[in-house]
Protein backbone atom coordinates (compact mmCIF):
# COMPACT_ATOMS: atom_id res chain seq x y z
CA UNK A 1 0.00 0.00 0.00
CA UNK A 2 1.16 3.49 -1.05
CA UNK A 3 1.29 6.27 1.99
CA UNK A 4 1.66 10.12 1.16
CA UNK A 5 0.62 12.33 3.37
CA UNK A 6 0.77 16.55 2.67
CA UNK A 7 0.62 18.70 5.72
CA UNK A 8 -0.56 22.25 6.17
CA UNK A 9 0.28 23.42 9.80
CA UNK A 10 -2.65 21.36 11.40
CA UNK A 11 -3.88 19.86 8.23
CA UNK A 12 -3.08 16.62 7.20
CA UNK A 13 -3.68 14.97 4.02
CA UNK A 14 -3.05 11.27 3.48
CA UNK A 15 -3.29 9.65 0.58
CA UNK A 16 -3.33 5.63 0.52
CA UNK A 17 -3.65 3.67 -2.60
CA UNK A 18 -3.60 -0.29 -2.84
CA UNK A 19 -4.70 -2.81 -0.49
CA UNK A 20 -5.43 -1.68 3.14
CA UNK A 21 -5.16 -5.09 5.34
CA UNK A 22 -4.02 -6.27 8.46
CA UNK A 23 -0.52 -6.41 6.77
CA UNK A 24 -0.23 -2.84 6.42
CA UNK A 25 -1.99 -1.71 10.11
CA UNK A 26 1.69 -0.99 11.00
CA UNK A 27 3.09 1.36 8.03
CA UNK A 28 -0.09 3.16 8.51
CA UNK A 29 0.34 3.51 12.46
CA UNK A 30 3.60 4.98 11.50
CA UNK A 31 2.63 7.46 9.88
CA UNK A 32 -0.63 8.79 10.98
CA UNK A 33 0.08 8.23 15.00
CA UNK A 34 2.20 11.05 14.76
CA UNK A 35 -0.47 13.17 12.88
CA UNK A 36 -3.16 12.64 15.21
CA UNK A 37 -1.09 12.82 18.35
CA UNK A 38 -0.78 16.50 17.38
CA UNK A 39 -3.21 18.90 19.74
CA UNK A 40 -6.13 19.75 17.28
CA UNK A 41 -4.87 18.77 14.35
CA UNK A 42 -7.42 17.72 11.74
CA UNK A 43 -6.23 14.48 9.40
CA UNK A 44 -8.41 13.90 6.30
CA UNK A 45 -7.33 10.32 4.98
CA UNK A 46 -7.73 10.19 0.65
CA UNK A 47 -9.08 6.55 0.12
CA UNK A 48 -10.12 6.79 -3.76
CA UNK A 49 -7.17 4.87 -5.02
CA UNK A 50 -7.62 1.62 -2.15
CA UNK A 51 -9.22 -1.42 -3.83
CA UNK A 52 -9.64 -3.61 -1.05
CA UNK A 53 -9.89 -2.65 2.80
CA UNK A 54 -10.80 -5.63 5.32
CA UNK A 55 -12.18 -5.60 8.80
CA UNK A 56 -8.41 -4.51 10.55
CA UNK A 57 -8.40 -1.59 8.60
CA UNK A 58 -11.62 -0.07 9.24
CA UNK A 59 -10.84 -0.90 12.95
CA UNK A 60 -7.52 0.91 12.56
CA UNK A 61 -9.32 3.95 11.16
CA UNK A 62 -12.05 3.90 13.82
CA UNK A 63 -8.93 4.35 16.51
CA UNK A 64 -6.90 6.60 14.66
CA UNK A 65 -10.36 8.40 14.88
CA UNK A 66 -10.77 8.28 18.48
CA UNK A 67 -7.05 9.05 19.16
CA UNK A 68 -7.37 12.65 16.67
CA UNK A 69 -10.81 12.92 19.10
CA UNK A 70 -9.10 12.65 21.81
CA UNK A 71 -6.36 14.79 21.27
CA UNK A 72 -8.87 17.98 20.41
CA UNK A 73 -8.85 17.12 16.65
CA UNK A 74 -10.53 15.21 14.49
CA UNK A 75 -9.97 12.36 11.32
CA UNK A 76 -12.42 11.34 8.30
CA UNK A 77 -12.42 9.92 5.35
CA UNK A 78 -12.96 12.24 2.47
CA UNK A 79 -12.99 10.35 -1.26
CA UNK A 80 -13.49 6.64 -1.38
CA UNK A 81 -13.32 3.95 -3.94
CA UNK A 82 -16.58 1.98 -4.75
CA UNK A 83 -15.33 -0.92 -2.95
CA UNK A 84 -14.77 1.25 0.17
CA UNK A 85 -18.09 2.86 0.23
CA UNK A 86 -19.99 0.03 -0.21
CA UNK A 87 -18.23 -1.29 2.71
CA UNK A 88 -18.43 1.87 4.79
CA UNK A 89 -22.34 2.13 4.24
CA UNK A 90 -23.02 -1.69 4.68
CA UNK A 91 -21.52 -1.10 8.22
CA UNK A 92 -22.60 2.40 9.38
CA UNK A 93 -18.88 3.34 9.22
CA UNK A 94 -19.95 6.06 6.78
CA UNK A 95 -21.96 8.16 9.71
CA UNK A 96 -19.02 7.56 12.18
CA UNK A 97 -16.12 8.22 9.90
CA UNK A 98 -17.19 10.09 6.20
CA UNK A 99 -18.06 13.87 6.63
CA UNK A 100 -21.71 14.09 5.91
CA UNK A 101 -21.13 16.36 3.30
CA UNK A 102 -19.24 13.33 1.49
CA UNK A 103 -21.77 10.64 2.47
CA UNK A 104 -23.93 9.83 -0.26
CA UNK A 105 -26.73 8.71 1.86
CA UNK A 106 -28.85 11.65 3.32
CA UNK B 1 65.28 -43.02 7.98
CA UNK B 2 66.65 -41.94 10.53
CA UNK B 3 65.99 -42.15 14.24
CA UNK B 4 64.31 -38.75 14.29
CA UNK B 5 62.01 -38.57 11.55
CA UNK B 6 61.00 -42.10 12.20
CA UNK B 7 60.22 -40.95 15.66
CA UNK B 8 58.50 -37.86 14.12
CA UNK B 9 56.39 -39.50 12.17
CA UNK B 10 55.13 -41.89 14.43
CA UNK B 11 54.29 -39.35 16.53
CA UNK B 12 52.18 -37.95 13.77
CA UNK B 13 50.58 -40.74 12.96
CA UNK B 14 49.38 -41.54 16.64
CA UNK B 15 48.55 -38.38 17.47
CA UNK B 16 46.81 -38.48 13.96
CA UNK B 17 45.19 -41.66 15.28
CA UNK B 18 44.29 -39.91 18.94
CA UNK B 19 42.58 -36.70 17.52
CA UNK B 20 40.21 -39.12 15.44
CA UNK B 21 39.53 -41.40 18.54
CA UNK B 22 39.01 -37.66 20.54
CA UNK B 23 36.53 -37.08 18.24
CA UNK B 24 34.43 -40.02 18.25
CA UNK B 25 34.12 -40.17 22.06
CA UNK B 26 33.22 -36.64 22.14
CA UNK B 27 30.62 -36.95 19.72
CA UNK B 28 29.16 -39.83 21.78
CA UNK B 29 29.09 -38.42 24.66
CA UNK B 30 25.60 -38.65 25.62
CA UNK B 31 24.59 -35.61 27.38
CA UNK B 32 20.83 -36.26 28.26
CA UNK B 33 20.71 -32.63 28.72
CA UNK B 34 19.67 -29.43 26.56
CA UNK B 35 21.08 -26.81 28.79
CA UNK B 36 24.74 -25.25 26.83
CA UNK B 37 26.54 -24.84 29.84
CA UNK B 38 25.59 -28.54 31.00
CA UNK B 39 26.45 -29.94 27.71
CA UNK B 40 29.70 -28.40 27.61
CA UNK B 41 30.59 -29.25 31.22
CA UNK B 42 30.27 -32.64 29.97
CA UNK B 43 32.29 -32.38 26.90
CA UNK B 44 34.98 -31.08 28.59
CA UNK B 45 35.14 -33.37 31.41
CA UNK B 46 35.01 -35.86 28.88
CA UNK B 47 37.97 -34.12 27.07
CA UNK B 48 40.02 -34.09 30.24
CA UNK B 49 41.09 -37.57 30.03
CA UNK B 50 41.43 -37.21 26.01
CA UNK B 51 44.32 -34.71 26.34
CA UNK B 52 45.84 -36.07 30.04
CA UNK B 53 44.43 -32.66 31.28
CA UNK B 54 43.74 -32.09 34.95
CA UNK B 55 42.00 -28.53 34.39
CA UNK B 56 39.71 -26.96 31.78
CA UNK B 57 38.20 -23.68 31.57
CA UNK B 58 36.09 -22.42 29.01
CA UNK B 59 35.52 -19.03 28.38
CA UNK B 60 32.40 -17.18 26.26
CA UNK B 61 30.98 -13.71 26.36
CA UNK B 62 28.12 -15.26 28.97
CA UNK B 63 31.17 -16.37 31.29
CA UNK B 64 33.45 -18.81 32.37
CA UNK B 65 32.98 -22.46 32.96
CA UNK B 66 36.06 -24.58 34.77
CA UNK B 67 35.99 -28.03 35.36
CA UNK B 68 39.03 -30.71 36.96
CA UNK B 69 41.84 -28.82 39.54
CA UNK B 70 45.21 -28.20 39.28
CA UNK B 71 45.19 -25.40 37.17
CA UNK B 72 48.05 -23.05 37.68
CA UNK B 73 47.43 -19.39 39.11
CA UNK B 74 45.59 -16.71 36.84
CA UNK B 75 45.25 -19.59 34.06
CA UNK B 76 40.95 -18.96 33.89
CA UNK B 77 41.96 -15.08 33.54
CA UNK B 78 44.40 -16.32 30.63
CA UNK B 79 42.07 -18.00 28.90
CA UNK B 80 39.14 -15.04 29.36
CA UNK B 81 41.65 -12.68 28.00
CA UNK B 82 42.44 -15.35 24.60
CA UNK B 83 38.71 -15.09 23.63
CA UNK B 84 38.11 -12.82 21.17
CA UNK B 85 42.16 -12.27 20.52
CA UNK B 86 42.34 -13.71 17.11
CA UNK B 87 45.05 -15.87 17.69
CA UNK B 88 45.43 -18.36 14.31
CA UNK B 89 47.73 -20.72 16.93
CA UNK B 90 46.93 -21.98 19.86
CA UNK B 91 49.28 -20.91 22.59
CA UNK B 92 51.35 -22.61 25.32
CA UNK B 93 50.91 -20.95 28.70
CA UNK B 94 52.54 -21.76 31.87
CA UNK B 95 55.91 -23.02 30.81
CA UNK B 96 54.38 -25.30 28.53
CA UNK B 97 52.16 -27.24 30.96
CA UNK B 98 48.68 -25.01 29.79
CA UNK B 99 47.27 -24.82 26.40
CA UNK B 100 44.63 -22.02 25.21
CA UNK B 101 42.89 -21.95 21.82
CA UNK B 102 40.69 -18.98 20.59
CA UNK B 103 38.03 -18.19 18.34
CA UNK B 104 37.44 -14.71 17.24
CA UNK B 105 34.41 -14.02 15.40
CA UNK B 106 30.24 -13.12 16.34
CA UNK B 107 30.74 -15.12 19.36
CA UNK B 108 34.25 -15.05 20.37
CA UNK B 109 35.24 -18.42 22.90
CA UNK B 110 38.41 -19.83 24.08
CA UNK B 111 39.43 -23.34 25.55
CA UNK B 112 42.17 -23.72 27.86
CA UNK B 113 43.43 -26.75 29.46
CA UNK B 114 46.17 -27.71 32.27
CA UNK B 115 48.17 -30.11 33.63
CA UNK B 116 49.58 -29.85 37.54
CA UNK B 117 52.54 -32.29 36.47
CA UNK B 118 53.94 -33.95 33.82
CA UNK B 119 54.64 -33.59 30.48
CA UNK B 120 54.33 -30.22 28.31
CA UNK B 121 51.64 -30.41 25.76
CA UNK B 122 52.70 -31.76 22.21
CA UNK B 123 51.69 -30.15 19.26
CA UNK B 124 49.29 -33.28 18.94
CA UNK B 125 47.86 -32.27 21.88
CA UNK B 126 47.25 -28.76 20.79
CA UNK B 127 45.65 -30.38 17.48
CA UNK B 128 43.44 -32.51 19.78
CA UNK B 129 42.78 -29.23 22.23
CA UNK B 130 41.64 -27.36 18.68
CA UNK B 131 39.55 -30.37 17.70
CA UNK B 132 37.78 -30.66 21.57
CA UNK B 133 37.02 -27.33 20.74
CA UNK B 134 35.43 -27.19 17.48
CA UNK B 135 33.08 -30.65 18.59
CA UNK B 136 32.42 -28.54 21.96
CA UNK B 137 30.86 -25.74 19.98
CA UNK B 138 28.92 -27.85 17.65
CA UNK B 139 27.15 -29.50 20.09
CA UNK B 140 26.00 -26.56 22.42
CA UNK B 141 24.68 -25.46 19.09
CA UNK B 142 22.68 -28.67 18.78
CA UNK B 143 21.51 -28.50 22.13
CA UNK B 144 20.72 -25.03 21.88
CA UNK B 145 18.46 -25.51 18.38
CA UNK B 146 16.80 -28.56 19.93
CA UNK B 147 15.40 -26.41 22.83
CA UNK B 148 14.43 -24.15 20.75
CA UNK B 149 12.07 -26.50 18.59
CA UNK B 150 10.95 -27.75 21.91
CA UNK B 151 9.76 -24.41 22.80
CA UNK B 152 8.12 -23.74 19.22
CA UNK B 153 6.18 -27.09 19.43
CA UNK B 154 5.03 -26.44 22.97
CA UNK B 155 3.90 -22.72 21.52
CA UNK B 156 1.76 -24.80 18.78
CA UNK B 157 0.32 -27.10 20.85
CA UNK B 158 -0.87 -24.45 23.36
CA UNK B 159 -1.91 -22.30 19.97
CA UNK B 160 -3.97 -24.89 18.86
CA UNK B 161 -5.96 -26.19 22.18
CA UNK B 162 -6.75 -22.55 22.84
CA UNK B 163 -7.85 -22.73 19.09
CA UNK B 164 -10.02 -25.51 19.68
CA UNK B 165 -11.30 -23.85 23.04
CA UNK B 166 -12.53 -20.82 21.65
CA UNK B 167 -14.12 -22.45 18.92
CA UNK B 168 -16.33 -24.22 21.05
CA UNK B 169 -18.38 -21.49 22.21
CA UNK B 170 -20.05 -21.92 19.08
CA UNK B 171 -23.19 -24.44 18.73
CA UNK B 172 -22.98 -28.08 17.70
CA UNK B 173 -26.59 -27.63 16.41
CA UNK B 174 -29.76 -25.28 16.63
CA UNK B 175 -32.10 -25.75 18.87
CA UNK B 176 -35.20 -27.55 17.92
CA UNK B 177 -38.53 -25.54 18.84
CA UNK B 178 -42.09 -26.46 17.13
CA UNK B 179 -42.75 -23.76 14.92
CA UNK B 180 -39.37 -22.67 13.58
CA UNK B 181 -37.07 -24.05 11.18
CA UNK B 182 -33.00 -23.25 11.66
CA UNK B 183 -29.75 -23.89 9.98
CA UNK B 184 -26.71 -22.95 11.28
CA UNK B 185 -23.15 -23.10 10.39
CA UNK B 186 -19.40 -21.55 11.15
CA UNK B 187 -16.69 -21.80 8.93
CA UNK B 188 -13.58 -20.15 10.54
CA UNK B 189 -11.07 -20.08 7.90
CA UNK B 190 -7.83 -21.40 10.43
CA UNK B 191 -7.98 -23.11 13.24
CA UNK B 192 -9.88 -20.13 15.28
CA UNK B 193 -11.78 -17.25 14.37
CA UNK B 194 -13.68 -13.85 15.34
CA UNK B 195 -17.45 -15.13 13.31
CA UNK B 196 -19.60 -16.42 15.60
CA UNK B 197 -23.40 -17.82 16.12
CA UNK B 198 -25.54 -17.99 19.28
CA UNK B 199 -29.44 -18.73 20.03
CA UNK B 200 -31.11 -18.96 23.17
CA UNK B 201 -34.93 -20.00 23.98
CA UNK B 202 -36.97 -18.09 26.69
CA UNK B 203 -40.46 -18.47 27.11
CA UNK B 204 -40.95 -20.28 24.05
CA UNK B 205 -39.62 -17.40 21.94
CA UNK B 206 -36.35 -18.21 19.85
CA UNK B 207 -33.33 -15.49 20.29
CA UNK B 208 -30.88 -15.72 18.02
CA UNK B 209 -27.43 -14.14 16.59
CA UNK B 210 -24.49 -13.71 14.09
CA UNK B 211 -21.90 -11.90 13.92
CA UNK B 212 -17.92 -10.87 13.42
CA UNK B 213 -15.14 -9.49 15.42
CA UNK B 214 -12.46 -7.26 13.23
CA UNK B 215 -9.35 -9.14 12.71
CA UNK B 216 -8.51 -12.89 12.44
CA UNK B 217 -7.45 -16.17 14.27
CA UNK B 218 -6.64 -16.35 17.81
CA UNK B 219 -7.37 -12.94 19.29
CA UNK B 220 -10.70 -12.32 17.11
CA UNK B 221 -11.51 -15.80 18.48
CA UNK B 222 -10.88 -14.92 22.23
CA UNK B 223 -12.81 -11.34 22.10
CA UNK B 224 -15.55 -13.64 20.26
CA UNK B 225 -15.95 -15.78 23.41
CA UNK B 226 -16.10 -13.14 25.23
CA UNK B 227 -18.92 -11.44 23.37
CA UNK B 228 -20.71 -14.52 23.01
CA UNK B 229 -20.90 -14.32 26.57
CA UNK B 230 -22.33 -11.02 26.62
CA UNK B 231 -24.94 -11.84 24.02
CA UNK B 232 -25.96 -14.97 25.92
CA UNK B 233 -26.24 -12.71 29.04
CA UNK B 234 -28.58 -10.27 27.06
CA UNK B 235 -30.80 -12.73 25.23
CA UNK B 236 -31.58 -13.67 29.10
CA UNK B 237 -32.48 -10.42 30.57
CA UNK B 238 -33.83 -8.19 27.49
CA UNK B 239 -37.42 -8.17 25.93
CA UNK B 240 -36.43 -5.99 23.17
CA UNK B 241 -32.95 -6.87 20.73
CA UNK B 242 -32.62 -2.95 20.86
CA UNK B 243 -32.10 -3.04 24.85
CA UNK B 244 -30.30 -6.73 24.30
CA UNK B 245 -27.94 -4.47 21.92
CA UNK B 246 -27.61 -1.87 24.98
CA UNK B 247 -26.96 -4.17 27.40
CA UNK B 248 -24.15 -5.96 25.08
CA UNK B 249 -22.43 -2.62 24.36
CA UNK B 250 -22.44 -1.55 28.17
CA UNK B 251 -21.06 -4.78 29.10
CA UNK B 252 -18.51 -4.60 26.00
CA UNK B 253 -17.92 -1.56 24.91
CA UNK B 254 -15.04 -0.29 27.19
CA UNK B 255 -12.94 -3.56 26.40
CA UNK B 256 -13.42 -3.49 22.57
CA UNK B 257 -12.46 0.49 22.63
CA UNK B 258 -9.32 -0.69 24.94
CA UNK B 259 -8.74 -3.62 22.59
CA UNK B 260 -9.08 -1.11 19.17
CA UNK B 261 -11.31 -4.01 17.70
CA UNK B 262 -15.12 -3.92 16.68
CA UNK B 263 -17.88 -6.57 16.37
CA UNK B 264 -20.33 -6.35 13.95
CA UNK B 265 -24.12 -8.17 15.13
CA UNK B 266 -27.11 -8.82 13.89
CA UNK B 267 -29.81 -10.29 17.03
CA UNK B 268 -32.81 -11.44 16.13
CA UNK B 269 -36.24 -12.22 18.68
CA UNK B 270 -39.10 -14.93 17.05
CA UNK B 271 -41.77 -16.31 18.58
CA UNK B 272 -43.39 -18.78 16.27
CA UNK B 273 -46.66 -18.24 15.20
CA UNK B 274 -46.37 -14.51 15.56
CA UNK B 275 -46.08 -13.82 12.48
CA UNK B 276 -43.16 -11.25 12.55
CA UNK B 277 -39.60 -11.08 14.21
CA UNK B 278 -37.81 -8.43 15.44
CA UNK B 279 -34.39 -7.34 14.27
CA UNK B 280 -31.40 -5.37 15.57
CA UNK B 281 -28.67 -4.85 13.32
CA UNK B 282 -25.33 -3.35 14.18
CA UNK B 283 -23.43 -3.02 11.36
CA UNK B 284 -23.54 -6.56 10.55
CA UNK B 285 -24.38 -7.61 6.77
CA UNK B 286 -25.74 -9.91 4.89
CA UNK B 287 -28.70 -9.72 6.86
CA UNK B 288 -31.94 -10.15 3.92
CA UNK B 289 -35.49 -11.15 4.72
CA UNK B 290 -36.61 -13.06 1.69
CA UNK B 291 -40.58 -12.93 2.26
CA UNK B 292 -43.05 -14.13 -1.09
CA UNK B 293 -40.86 -13.61 -4.14
CA UNK B 294 -38.65 -10.38 -3.14
CA UNK B 295 -35.22 -10.12 -0.70
CA UNK B 296 -34.91 -7.26 0.98
CA UNK B 297 -31.61 -5.96 3.26
CA UNK B 298 -31.93 -5.22 6.78
CA UNK B 299 -29.40 -2.48 7.05
CA UNK B 300 -27.70 -1.67 10.13
CA UNK B 301 -29.34 0.96 12.62
CA UNK B 302 -25.83 1.90 14.38
CA UNK B 303 -21.99 0.65 13.40
CA UNK B 304 -20.64 -1.95 14.62
CA UNK B 305 -20.61 -2.37 18.68
CA UNK B 306 -17.24 -1.02 20.00
CA UNK B 307 -17.01 2.00 17.71
CA UNK B 308 -19.30 4.12 19.40
CA UNK B 309 -21.95 3.75 22.50
CA UNK B 310 -25.18 2.00 21.22
CA UNK B 311 -27.37 4.59 22.14
CA UNK B 312 -29.00 4.83 19.09
CA UNK B 313 -30.01 0.85 18.47
CA UNK B 314 -33.70 0.34 16.68
CA UNK B 315 -35.53 -2.86 16.84
CA UNK B 316 -36.80 -3.61 13.42
CA UNK B 317 -40.12 -5.28 12.96
CA UNK B 318 -39.97 -7.74 10.00
CA UNK B 319 -42.86 -9.13 8.73
CA UNK B 320 -42.57 -13.30 8.89
CA UNK B 321 -45.50 -14.96 6.98
CA UNK B 322 -45.27 -18.50 6.47
CA UNK B 323 -42.49 -20.00 3.81
CA UNK B 324 -40.50 -16.55 4.90
CA UNK B 325 -37.00 -16.94 5.84
CA UNK B 326 -34.06 -14.55 7.73
CA UNK B 327 -31.11 -14.97 6.68
CA UNK B 328 -27.61 -13.82 8.88
CA UNK B 329 -24.44 -14.35 6.93
CA UNK B 330 -20.98 -13.11 6.81
CA UNK B 331 -18.80 -11.23 4.84
CA UNK B 332 -16.72 -14.17 4.33
CA UNK B 333 -19.55 -15.82 2.29
CA UNK B 334 -20.24 -12.20 0.06
CA UNK B 335 -16.67 -11.14 -0.73
CA UNK B 336 -14.98 -14.55 -1.27
CA UNK B 337 -12.44 -14.04 -4.25
CA UNK B 338 -12.43 -16.81 -7.13
CA UNK B 339 -9.48 -17.59 -8.83
CA UNK B 340 -9.66 -14.49 -11.45
CA UNK B 341 -10.01 -12.35 -8.27
CA UNK B 342 -13.84 -11.60 -8.77
CA UNK B 343 -15.89 -11.24 -5.46
CA UNK B 344 -18.87 -13.99 -5.03
CA UNK B 345 -20.92 -10.46 -4.33
CA UNK B 346 -24.28 -9.17 -2.16
CA UNK B 347 -25.78 -9.57 -6.02
CA UNK B 348 -25.00 -12.78 -6.40
CA UNK B 349 -25.58 -13.92 -2.74
CA UNK B 350 -29.26 -12.31 -2.34
CA UNK B 351 -30.10 -13.90 -5.98
CA UNK B 352 -28.83 -16.97 -4.54
CA UNK B 353 -30.93 -16.98 -1.59
CA UNK B 354 -34.17 -15.85 -3.46
CA UNK B 355 -34.00 -18.64 -5.85
CA UNK B 356 -33.48 -20.97 -3.20
CA UNK B 357 -36.22 -19.34 -0.96
CA UNK B 358 -38.76 -23.14 -1.29
CA UNK B 359 -35.75 -25.35 -0.64
CA UNK B 360 -35.71 -26.88 3.10
CA UNK B 361 -33.34 -24.86 4.95
CA UNK B 362 -30.74 -27.50 5.51
CA UNK B 363 -30.98 -27.83 1.86
CA UNK B 364 -30.89 -24.03 1.45
CA UNK B 365 -27.75 -23.44 3.58
CA UNK B 366 -25.63 -26.53 2.36
CA UNK B 367 -26.18 -25.26 -1.17
CA UNK B 368 -25.47 -21.49 -0.45
CA UNK B 369 -21.87 -22.67 1.17
CA UNK B 370 -21.32 -25.14 -1.66
CA UNK B 371 -22.08 -21.58 -3.54
CA UNK B 372 -19.51 -20.25 -2.12
CA UNK B 373 -17.11 -22.85 -1.89
CA UNK B 374 -17.29 -23.87 -6.29
CA UNK B 375 -16.45 -19.85 -6.42
CA UNK B 376 -13.38 -20.12 -4.51
CA UNK B 377 -12.79 -22.90 -6.84
CA UNK B 378 -9.74 -24.09 -4.92
CA UNK B 379 -9.00 -20.35 -3.23
CA UNK B 380 -8.27 -20.22 0.00
CA UNK B 381 -11.06 -19.20 2.25
CA UNK B 382 -10.36 -15.62 2.73
CA UNK B 383 -12.34 -15.42 6.03
CA UNK B 384 -14.67 -16.89 8.48
CA UNK B 385 -17.81 -18.24 6.87
CA UNK B 386 -21.05 -17.75 8.67
CA UNK B 387 -24.75 -18.90 7.89
CA UNK B 388 -27.75 -19.01 9.97
CA UNK B 389 -31.56 -19.48 8.49
CA UNK B 390 -34.61 -18.70 10.28
CA UNK B 391 -38.21 -19.73 8.43
CA UNK B 392 -41.65 -19.90 9.41
CA UNK B 393 -42.87 -23.14 8.71
CA UNK B 394 -45.46 -22.87 5.09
Amino acid sequence: MRVRTDSTGERHLVELAGRFDAHEIERFRLVVDPLVGDRGATVTVDLADVVFIDSSALAELVRARKSARAAGGDLTITRMSTPVRVILELTALDTVLVAEADRSRP
Amino acid sequence: MTDRLTDALAEALVSAQDRLHALQSLLHVHTGSLDPADVMRQVLAEALGLTASDAAVFAEPGGILAVGDGAPAGFAARVAAAAGEDAARPTCTAGGCGVVVSLAGPEPVALGFARSGGPAYSTGDVQLVEAVLAVARRLRELARLHREEIRRATIEQEHRLASVLAQAVLPAAPPLLPGVELFARSEPAALAGGDFITFAVRGGELRFAAGDVSGKGLPAAIVMTRTVGAIRAAFLTCDDPAAAMRAIDSELYDHLDQAGVFVTTALGFYAPGDGVVRLCNAGHSPVLSVTGGTAVPVPPSIPPVGVNRAAGARTVAVPMPPGATVILGSDGLTEQPGPGGELFGYDRFTRCCLSGRDQPVRRLGERLLELVRAHAAGTAQADDRTLVLVRAPG
